[in-house]
C-alpha cells in the first residue's frame, strides 16, 4: 500500500501497523464485511417475500398449497437450523448439476455417484472448472444467500401468518359490507394493519438473521470471523507481519461491528413501529412478540 | 307514545318497487336455526326498526341483508333483483359477484362497535371505499367527506385517528363513512348499544335527522325509545320468527302477542 | 445472464490458454504452515503451492487453488467442489477408504508434543489439544490422554499458550518455527512419534487418470531432484528422498 511497506522488517511501531494493517490479506478482511452486510440486505427482501407466500399458501382455500405452506414452516422450524444450512447448499448444487449432467452429457454412461464420488461431466460442473475463482465464490455466496432465505422464510411465513391472522376480523369484515373485493380489503386494510402485529417478529428475525451471518464460514465463504481468525492467529516468520495470538483484538472489532449493527437496526425499528402503530397504539399494545 | 314524527312518512306508492325484499328467509348456524322463514319489505324513506330480545336473530337477520351471513334458504331481492346463488359444496354462495358488490356498495352498515378502520384518520375512513371501490376521485370524496363529518358535528376530527375518539364520536364518524357511499339504504346494527347512556344521545340525535330526511333504514336496536320515535314501522322478532309487526304506534301502545307484552315490560317501555 | 456472462469469460479465458487444457481446482486449507498458508498477499502460499504449481505445469493442467475448511475437505473433494487435496494431508488405510492418495510427496514425519516452558514429559498423559480429523487426534484419541481437539492447527497451539491444554501434539515441522520463535515460551516434550505414510495428494477414487498423471509427476521432481531441494527451502531438511 504504502511506499514503505516494501520492507516490513525494518519497520517499526505505528509504521508497522500502518502497512499491517493495509496488507493486501487485511482488504480481504475489510470486504469480507460488506460480503456480510450485502447478505443481510439481499437476503432481508427475499425472506419478507417467501414469509409472504408461505404465509398465502398456509391461508389458501386450496387444500394441497395450505399443506405445502404447513409443510415448509413446521419442516424448517422443527430441523435445527445448521441442518438446513449445510444441507440446501450442497443438496442445490448436486441437483442442479446432476440436472445439467444428464442434459449436457447424454453420452456418460457411468453412475453419477461412484461409491463415495458424486461424478459429473466437465460440461455440467457448477460453475464450470475453468470458471475463474470469483463466479465460485459468487455462486456460493447464491447459495448461501438460498439457504438463509428458505430458513428464515419460513419464520418469517410463521410470523406474517400470525400477523394476519391478528387483525381483527371486523375491521375486514367492514371492508367487504362496503363492496371492497379480496383484494382490495388485503391491500387497504389487511396489509396495512398487519404490520403492527407482524413488526416485533420481524424485528426479531431481522437480529437472529444478523447474528446467523457467522454461519457463512460453514458454507465455505470467507467471511468476517473466517478472517478474524486468520489474521488473529499467531504468526511465524514465514509471515511478512509476524506476531502473537492476536484473535481477541480481531473478535472485539467483530463485536463492535455486531453491536453497532444491532444498536442501528434497533433505531430503525424503533422509528418504523411508530410509523405501523399510528391509530392503532391501542389495539398493536395487546400484542406480545411473535419471534421464535 | 303515541303518534310518530311525520318526517318519515311513506314516500312512494306501495306499488313502487321495494328497496329491499326478503322472502322466506332461513339461517342456521351449524344445528342451531337462528331465522325461521322471514319475510320483509322496506320500501324507499321507510325506517324499519327490527326490535327482540337478544338471540332473537335480528341481528343476523340484518347481516343476511347485505350478504354478510348467507341465508341458506330464501329470496333476497334488491331494487327488483334477486340475488342469485351457486352451490360450493353443502352451502349456496352468491353466483355473481358483481351483484353482490352492487348491493352491498349500496346498502351502507353502521356496526354496533363502529369498526372505523383503525389505521386511518377520521376523514380517511370516510374517503376510503368512495375512492377504492365507486372510484371516486380522492380531491372530491375528500371534500364531500368533510361536509359529512361537519354534518354529524365532528368536523374538528377529521385528522384523529379513531382510537383518540369517544365512542359516541367514533359512531357518527361511522354514519359519516355509511354516508359517504351515498346508499339505497342504511343499516343499522344496534348503533347505541355500545355506548354510555350519555353519549347514546347525540347518535339517536343523527339516525333521527337521518330519517327526516327521508332516509330507507332498517335499525335493529334495543333503544325502545328511538325506535319509536325514528322508526315508520317496527317488527318483532322472536326466536327467529317474526311475532308482531306494525306502526310504532300500533306495536308499542297496543301490542297484541303476550310475548311482545312481555318483552315490551321487561325492556320497561 | 449468468449463463452468459460464464459462456463469455469460460471463452476469453480458453481463447487466452491451450484451448485443451484441463483445469484442476486444487483445495488446501490455507492454515498449516509451512506446507500451506495464507500469506499477507491473501494469497495462498507455502510448500504445497510451489510443488503443487510444478505439478501442474508437468501434467499440463492449468491449476486453480481453493481454500477449504480442514474439517470439511475431504466430503467437498468428494462432492466435486475441487479434485485434488494438498493440504499437509498424511496418507493412512482410513482416508485410503474414501479417497486415493498419489504417491508421498513428502515422506513420513515425526509429529512431536509442545508444551509450556516449565513443563516436564509427564504432561504427554494430560490435556492433549490435536487439530480434529489428522492422525494426531485419531493416535491421542487411542492413547491414555485427554485429547482435545481445534478447528484449526493455530488453535491447538493457542491452546497450550492460555493453559487450557496441558500439550499439543502435531506434525513437528508446523510446531518446530512456532517453538523457535516463541522466545522460550514453548518447549519440546516427550519422544517423537512417526505416524502415517508420509503427506500424498488426494484426488477421488474416480479420477484414476488425473492421479497417475500427478503420481508421475512426481516421481520425476523426486527424480531430479528438485522435490528435495523445495523441501530444504520450506522445512529445512536435506536430502527427504
Amino acid at each position: 500500500m504504502f511506499e514503505m511497506c516494501a520492507d516490513p522488517k525494518v519497520l517499526a511501531g505505528l509504521d508497522w501497523f500502518a502497512c499491517y494493517l493495509t496488507t493486501p490479506k487485511h482488504f480481504q478482511f475489510y470486504f469480507s464485511f460488506l460480503v456480510v452486510l450485502t447478505l443481510i440486505f439481499i437476503t432481508a427482501p427475499i425472506v419478507l417475500a417467501l414469509g409472504f407466500l408461505g404465509a398465502f399458501a398456509r391461508r389458501a382455500a386450496f387444500a394441497p398449497l395450505r399443506l405445502v405452506g404447513h409443510a415448509y414452516t413446521s419442516m424448517v422450524r422443527g430441523v435445527p437450523d445448521i441442518v438446513f444450512f449445510l444441507f440446501v447448499p450442497i443438496a442445490l448444487d448436486q441437483a442442479l448439476e446432476y440436472v445439467r449432467h444428464r442434459v449436457l452429457c447424454p453420452e456418460v454412461t457411468e453412475p453419477v455417484y461412484r461409491g463415495n464420488d458424486f461424478v459429473v461431466c466437465a460440461a455440467a460442473k457448477l460453475p464450470l472448472s475453468s470458471a475463474p475463482q470469483w463466479i465460485h465464490e459468487v455462486y456460493g455466496f447464491v447459495l448461501a444467500i438460498i439457504a438463509f432465505s428458505v430458513v428464515f422464510g419460513a419464520f418469517a411465513a410463521n410470523t406474517i401468518d400470525g400477523a394476519l391472522s391478528a387483525v381483527p376480523r371486523a375491521q375486514l369484515e367492514t371492508a367487504r359490507a362496503y363492496g371492497m373485493t379480496e383484494r382490495q380489503t388485503f391491500r387497504r386494510i389487511h396489509l396495512p394493519q398487519m404490520w403492527v402485529y407482524a413488526l416485533p417478529g420481524l424485528s426479531n428475525l431481522w437480529m437472529i438473521l444478523i447474528k446467523a451471518t457467522p454461519l457463512l464460514f460453514l458454507l465455505g465463504i470467507t467471511d468476517i470471523v473466517y478472517w478474524a481468525r486468520e489474521l488473529g492467529g499467531s504468526k511465524t516468520s514465514f509471515f511478512e507481519y509476524p506476531h502473537p495470538d492476536w484473535r481477541v483484538w480481531y473478535f472485539l472489532a467483530l463485536l463492535a461491528f455486531y453491536l453497532l449493527l444491532t444498536w442501528l437496526s434497533e433505531k430503525g425499528f424503533a422509528w418504523l413501529n411508530v410509523r405501523v402503530r399510528r391509530g392503532q397504539a391501542t389495539i398493536g399494545a395487546e400484542v406480545a412478540g411473535v419471534g421464535r | 307514545m303515541d303518534a310518530k314524527p311525520d318526517g318519515a312518512a311513506i314516500a312512494t306508492g306501495a306499488d313502487a318497487t321495494p328497496v329491499i325484499e326478503l322472502r322466506n328467509i332461513h339461517k342456521s348456524f351449524g344445528a342451531l336455526e337462528v331465522l325461521k322463514g322471514i319475510d320483509l319489505v322496506a320500501h324507499k324513506g321507510d325506517v324499519t326498526a327490527l326490535i327482540g330480545s337478544s338471540g332473537s336473530g335480528k341481528s343476523t337477520l340484518l347481516r343476511c341483508i347485505n350478504l354478510l351471513e348467507v341465508p341458506q334458504q330464501g329470496d333476497i331481492i334488491f331494487q327488483g333483483e334477486a340475488v342469485r346463488w351457486k352451490q360450493r359444496g353443502y352451502d349456496r354462495v352468491p353466483a355473481d359477484i358483481h351483484q353482490l358488490r352492487k348491493i352491498r356498495t349500496n346498502l351502507s352498515m353502521v356496526f354496533q362497535q363502529f369498526n372505523l378502520w383503525a389505521h386511518l384518520t377520521v376523514l380517511q375512513n370516510v374517503t376510503e371505499a368512495p375512492v377504492t371501490v365507486l372510484g371516486l376521485d380522492p380531491a372530491a370524496a375528500a371534500e364531500r367527506g368533510r361536509a359529512l363529518l361537519a354534518k354529524v358535528g365532528i368536523g374538528d376530527k377529521c385528522d384523529n385517528y379513531p382510537a383518540q375518539l369517544s365512542g359516541g364520536q367514533q359512531q357518527r364518524a361511522a354514519i359519516a363513512r355509511a354516508l359517504a357511499m351515498e346508499p339505497a339504504a342504511m343499516l343499522f346494527d344496534e348503533p347505541t348499544s355500545a355506548l354510555d347512556p350519555e353519549l347514546q344521545g347525540e347518535v339517536v340525535r343523527v339516525i333521527k335527522a337521518l330519517a327526516e330526511e327521508g332516509r330507507t333504514m332498517l335499525i335493529v336496536t334495543h333503544d325502545m325509545k328511538m325506535a319509536h320515535d325514528v322508526a315508520n314501522h317496527v317488527i318483532f322478532i322472536h326466536k327467529g320468527v317474526i311475532e308482531e309487526e306494525g306502526s310504532p304506534a300500533e306495536l308499542f301502545d297496543r301490542p297484541r302477542s303476550a310475548r311482545l307484552q312481555q318483552f315490551l315490560a321487561a325492556t320497561g317501555t | 445472464m449468468r449463463k452468459l456472462v460464464i459462456a463469455a469469460l469460460v471463452t476469453a479465458v480458453s481463447a487466452g490458454s491451450a484451448f485443451a487444457q484441463q483445469v484442476i481446482r486444487m483445495g488446501t486449507e490455507g492454515a498449516y504452515e509451512p506446507y500451506n498458508f495464507i500469506n499477507d498477499k491473501g494469497e495462498i502460499d507455502g510448500f504445497e503451492r510451489e510443488l503443487g504449481d510444478k505439478l501442474c505445469e508437468i501434467a499440463g493442467y492449468t491449476c486453480e487453488w481453493v481454500k477449504n475448511d480442514w474439517d470439511t475437505i475431504i466430503p467437498n473433494l468428494l462432492s466435486g467442489n475441487y479434485d485434488t487435496i494438498m493440504a499437509g494431508m498424511s496418507i493412512t488405510d482410513e482416508r485410503k477408504e474414501k479417497i486415493d492418495f498419489t504417491q508421498n510427496y513428502f515422506p513420513p514425519a515425526a509429529s512431536a508434543y509442545v508444551a509450556l516452558a516449565g513443563a516436564d514429559d509427564s504432561v504427554i498423559n494430560g490435556n492433549i489439544a490435536a487439530q480434529v480429523n489428522t492422525i494426531q487426534s485419531a493416535y491421542i484419541a487411542e492413547s491414555d490422554a485427554t485429547l482435545i481437539e481445534f478447528a484449526i492447527a493455530d488453535e491447538t497451539v493457542a491452546a497450550v499458550r492460555n493453559g487450557e491444554a496441558d500439550a499439543v501434539f502435531a506434525d513437528k515441522d508446523y510446531l518446530q518455527k512456532i517453538v523457535d520463535e516463541s522466545n522460550g515460551e514453548l518447549k519440546f516434550v516427550g519422544e517423537d512419534v512417526q505416524l502415517g505414510g508420509g503427506v500424498g495428494m488426494g484426488v477421488r477414487k474416480s479420477d484414476t487418470e488425473m492421479r497417475d498423471k500427478f503420481d508421475a509427476a512426481i516421481t520425476q521432481l523426486k527424480g531430479d531432484g528438485t522435490l528435495n531441494a523445495m523441501i530444504e527451502k520450506w522445512f529445512n531438511i536435506k536430502d527427504a528422498f
